[in-house]
């Protein structure tokens, strides 16, 4: 059986002093979509940020497919694609440029940034400024950037706020494919359940600090999630 | 005259390049802050007798790590830290000048600036300067860049973003004190963000902000000098409002080609 993508094992998570998950102990599995889902201020963001080590945990311990989580690891099996609000996008950069700054090492863009982003459908976007892109697209150029160096996880952070349902039914379209034809594990957080396709996937609930994992389906249903 | 315009070339190619992450990461207040803590060390100066300069850049730098520092650990924002600090360090400097009451024209040439009173000496520290930061630039140009636009991502790909941040805010204070001499603690702010404001107006991408930057910087700098040398005004404020009158007219430019 694979090593899961992460290994949770009894971790506490502040935030400016506040507890916001503790005890948390769960396997990530690989390979698969994973949700992470939960009211707001349940600790989804705090958790995914612990994840990417911006945050360290208090106590407890994570591993990234069976070994310790550590900014090497990160960088080697990570791909991250923030909330998009929180991109700048009055900075005078544009798509090509944010995705070269991924290319840190010889191997990394191979196929070149335009190559890379026919995958997604995207190349018409290549030369634009993002403040020229449309939310969609800017969240599309965010994947391309992630996936840029074939990370083996992908983490999206609420990735679907403020997107208008077509844009959302296609990007949930290109994370199914990710997931199907790339082998890729995902992981997405979200607070609306109402987008999320239960089938195949595995999700994290997370409520009053503490987190149950496993089906989707499941989890869902054992909870009552949908009637939030 | 000669030595003027070679600091103003030199000075307006500084803050042209450090300017541009001023602007990007929003900082405006950082430049005018340090201009106005260096007044601690040009007072020591004063006192002394010493060079100015060593002092304004210890200042300078005490300053820019001292606010990285606190942002890093304290919940404040940039700008409460930064009004903190520099009105402590220029309250300091205001009282070490008030121990020697009387007129003191260098003084006045470090808050209004007095480009005509630059000496070789100078001339040659800020050229070891430029170079220094175009080197900076050239090695370290896509890190400089992935944490100025997004810090979480780069950190994520393994880049000491606080190092970064500590090189970037370190540079704009050199940046910062060397153009004190041309146009003045009171308007040095000015030089860094007018011509990198105006470069984003009408830049098509990251690179293409360094050209626009200079350019403009230098046509600023060159009109200001020229025409304070003619109608017999101060050199710093001239520049100043020919940087602004530029600003101006790259944002008309820039609405009608936006339009079209």
């Amino acid at each position: 059986m694979d090593n899961p993508a992460f290994s949770i094992k009894n971790l506490e998570l502040r935030y400016k002093d506040n507890t916001v998950i503790s005890k948390l102990t769960c396997d990530i599995a690989a390979h698969k979509i994973s949700y992470i889902i939960g009211s707001n201020g349940a600790g989804k963001s705090t958790l995914v940020k612990t994840l990417i080590g911006t945050l360290k945990p208090h106590t407890g311990t994570i591993r990234i497919f069976g070994k310790p989580l550590d900014s090497k690891a990160i960088a080697e099996h990570v791909g991250y694609v923030p909330q998009y609000s929180s991109i700048d996008r009055s900075f005078p950069i544009t798509v090509n440029e944010m995705i070269a700054l991924e290319c840190n090492q010889k191997t990394h863009c191979n196929i070149g940034i335009l190559g890379h982003l026919k995958i997604f459908n995207a190349e018409k976007l290549i030369n634009k400024k993002i403040s020229e892109l449309s939310g969609g697209e800017l969240q599309k150029a965010l994947i391309a950037r992630a996936l840029v160096t074939n990370p083996e996880i992908l983490i999206l952070d609420e990735p679907f706020n403020n997107l208008d349902h077509k844009t959302e039914f296609d990007l949930i379209a290109l994370l199914k494919n990710l997931e199907a034809e790339h082998g890729k594990t995902i992981i997405f957080v979200t607070h609306d359940l109402s987008i999320i396709n239960l089938e195949n996937a595995n999700a994290l609930y997370l409520n009053h600090g503490t987190g149950v994992y496993g089906q989707a389906k499941e989890v869902v249903k054992e909870h009552q999630l949908m009637k939030i | 005259m000669q030595r003027a315009l070679i600091a103003s070339v030199i000075v307006a190619v500084l803050c042209a390049i450090w300017g541009i992450f001023v602007v990007l990461r929003k900082q405006a207040y950082l430049s005018d802050a340090v201009a106005h803590a260096s007044l601690t060390g040009i007072a020591i100066g004063i006192l002394l007798g010493w060079s100015y300069l060593p002092l304004a850049l210890l200042a300078g730098i005490t300053l820019a790590i001292a606010i990285t520092y606190l942002k890093k650990h304290s919940n404040l924002a940039d700008d409460t830290l930064i009004g903190i600090i520099y009105t402590f360090m220029f309250a300091i400097g205001i009282i070490l000048l008030s121990l020697f009451p009387g007129y003191r024209p260098d003084l006045f040439s470090y808050l209004f600036g007095s480009l005509l009173s630059v000496t070789w000496a100078d001339i040659i520290v800020n050229i070891v300067v430029l170079i220094i930061s175009a080197l900076i630039m050239m090695i370290f140009y896509r890190k400089l860049l992935y944490v100025a636009f997004d810090a979480e991502a780069a950190s994520i790909r393994g880049i000491n973003t606080n190092l970064y941040e500590y090189l970037i805010n370190i540079a704009i204070s050199i940046a910062t004190i060397v153009a004190i001499k041309s146009v003045g603690i009171v308007m040095v702010a000015a030089l860094l963000l007018v011509p990198a404001a105006s470069a984003k107006l009408i830049s098509k991408s990251f690179k293409q902000m360094f050209p626009n930057a200079i350019i403009i910087s230098l046509l600023a700098s060159l009109i200001g000098i020229i025409s304070s040398y003619y109608l017999n005004t101060p050199s710093g404020a001239t520049i100043v409002v020919v940087a602004t009158m530029l600003f101006f007219m790259v944002f008309g430019y820039s609405k009608i080609t936006t339009k079209h």
